[in-house]
């Protein structure tokens, strides 16, 4: 019986905390793609667009550097089923909609740096890296997508 | 010049609309099922090669296991007392190509186990709970008959093989390892309830052998099922369960071959007065 509780205590452990960062992670995730779909929607004015403009834009009164960045943790949920996707393969299915989050949220904080009176945010490069390596085992951490671009304001506004 | 007209995307094109339940679901039931057959089919394998290892490379096993015992004591004056009983049912009524060393570990467990390479070893917790020499040569019997069956290496194997399999398919993956290892863990040196009898058949033999008579035979385990508080500590019992079963069997076996039951035998001075705990 005795040694019989140690592997349990650690079993028991570890569904606890699939589970918590099963719903934790759920519902965190919710409320992160109806911030990200509101605020899109509130945005979707300024395009933000990947293109170089090399000709000249006469009416431009000011150009700067916007950037935006967020880092977004997995859940011990994902990284579970991150490990056995490791074993057999196939897309990590668990990790997209965290890079999805990452990048889309990025590209508003973007936006949200340059304001409301910018006219168009060109040249926009988004990157990803992973950050904050677990020290155990070496599996991600949690993600970060950094989004920048050039933002340009034409005099009528200002 | 395009135009550009605003526009949110009608779809997330980047997220697979995918219950992650049901995938974690799936992807474990399969790495829970090809370990379970690996684990089977190895433990096969090395129940085909048992009767093939030969005393030499046990012996080799065997030390490797004893170097990680703490405790034993050389010195203890009923590790004689033992190894000359151990001497006596080799010699007269347990059929081993090998001469059995008795261990004695100052450990308050309750336990005693078969290592490869002839060992048996003792722990101080049992020699205390013991009352009489017949129930200590049942013990000593029952632990000579996981040799003659050699269950200490169909356990050594399977613990290994349970081993293997955690390291290499989970790899460094600590968290799935722990968790995995573990649940192996709990039946890696456990032997089988027909292995535990097989033993026990051999135990009453070689009790019938040496004292005429195999009255003793089942006092440790009722001992162990009346002060049933004191269970807890009884590490004999992880490794030997349903006990009650076992007192069956060996009452049904003893009538069949018509085994009586006569006086017990006193242990000799040197083991001290039985525990006040254990009852009869
Ligand atoms: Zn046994």
């Amino acid at each position: 019986m005795m040694e019989a509780i140690g592997p349990l205590l650690n079993l028991i452990i570890f569904l606890l905390l699939v589970s918590v960062g099963y719903f934790a992670g759920t519902l965190a995730e919710k409320r992160h793609y109806q911030s990200i779909q509101k605020r899109e929607a509130a945005w979707l004015r300024i395009p933000a667009v990947s293109a170089r403009f090399d000709e000249k834009l006469p009416q431009a009164s000011g150009g700067e550097m916007v950037y935006g960045s967020a880092v977004i943790s997995i859940d011990y949920f994902k990284r579970i089923l991150a490990g056995l996707r490791i074993i057999f393969g196939g897309r990590v299915t668990a990790y997209e909609s965290l890079i999805d989050r990452a990048r889309r949220e990025a590209i508003l904080r973007m936006k949200e740096n340059a304001g409301p009176n910018t006219d168009i945010i060109l040249n926009v490069r988004i990157e990803t890296s992973s950050i904050g390596n677990s020290a155990n085992g070496g599996s991600v951490g949690s993600i970060e997508a950094l989004a920048y671009g050039t933002a340009i304001r034409t005099s009528q506004n200002g | 010049m395009v135009r550009y007209t605003p526009k949110l995307p009608e779809k997330n094109v980047n997220v697979t609309p995918r219950s992650h339940i049901r995938e974690l679901f799936v992807l474990l039931s399969g790495l829970i099922a090809i370990v379970v057959v690996v684990y089977f089919l190895l433990g096969l394998v090395v129940d085909q090669l048992v009767p093939y290892v030969p005393p030499s490379f046990e012996k080799k096993i065997g030390s490797v296991y004893l170097r990680q015992i703490e405790g034993i004591d050389k010195k203890d004056p009923r590790q004689p007392v033992l190894q000359a009983m151990v001497d006596d049912m080799t010699e007269k009524c347990v059929d081993l190509p090998y001469d059995v060393e008795v261990i004695v570990v100052n450990d308050q467990l309750v336990n005693a186990f078969a290592l490869p390479g002839g060992k048996i070893v003792v722990f101080d917790g049992l020699l205390k709970a013991v009352e009489s020499e017949n129930e200590l040569a049942f013990i000593l019997g029952h632990e000579l008959g996981h040799f003659v069956n050699k269950d200490h290496l169909r356990g050594l194997g399977r613990a290994l093989v349970g081993l293997s399999i955690s390291l290499t398919l989970l790899g460094t993956d600590s968290h799935l390892n722990d968790m995995l290892g573990s649940s192996l863990n709990l039946n890696r040196l456990r032997f089988s309830q027909q292995q535990e009898g097989k033993a026990d058949i051999v135990g009453i033999n070689s009790l019938q052998c040496r004292y005429g008579h195999v009255k003793g035979a089942t006092d440790f385990f009722e001992g162990l099922e009346a002060s049933s508080s004191f269970r807890q500590l009884r590490h004999y019992f992880a490794t030997h369960p349903a006990e009650s079963k076992r007192i069956d069997d060996i009452e049904e076996y003893r009538i069949k071959q018509g085994f009586e039951k006569k006086a017990l035998q006193q242990l000799p001075s040197v083991f001290g007065t039985p525990d006040s705990t254990s009852t009869e």
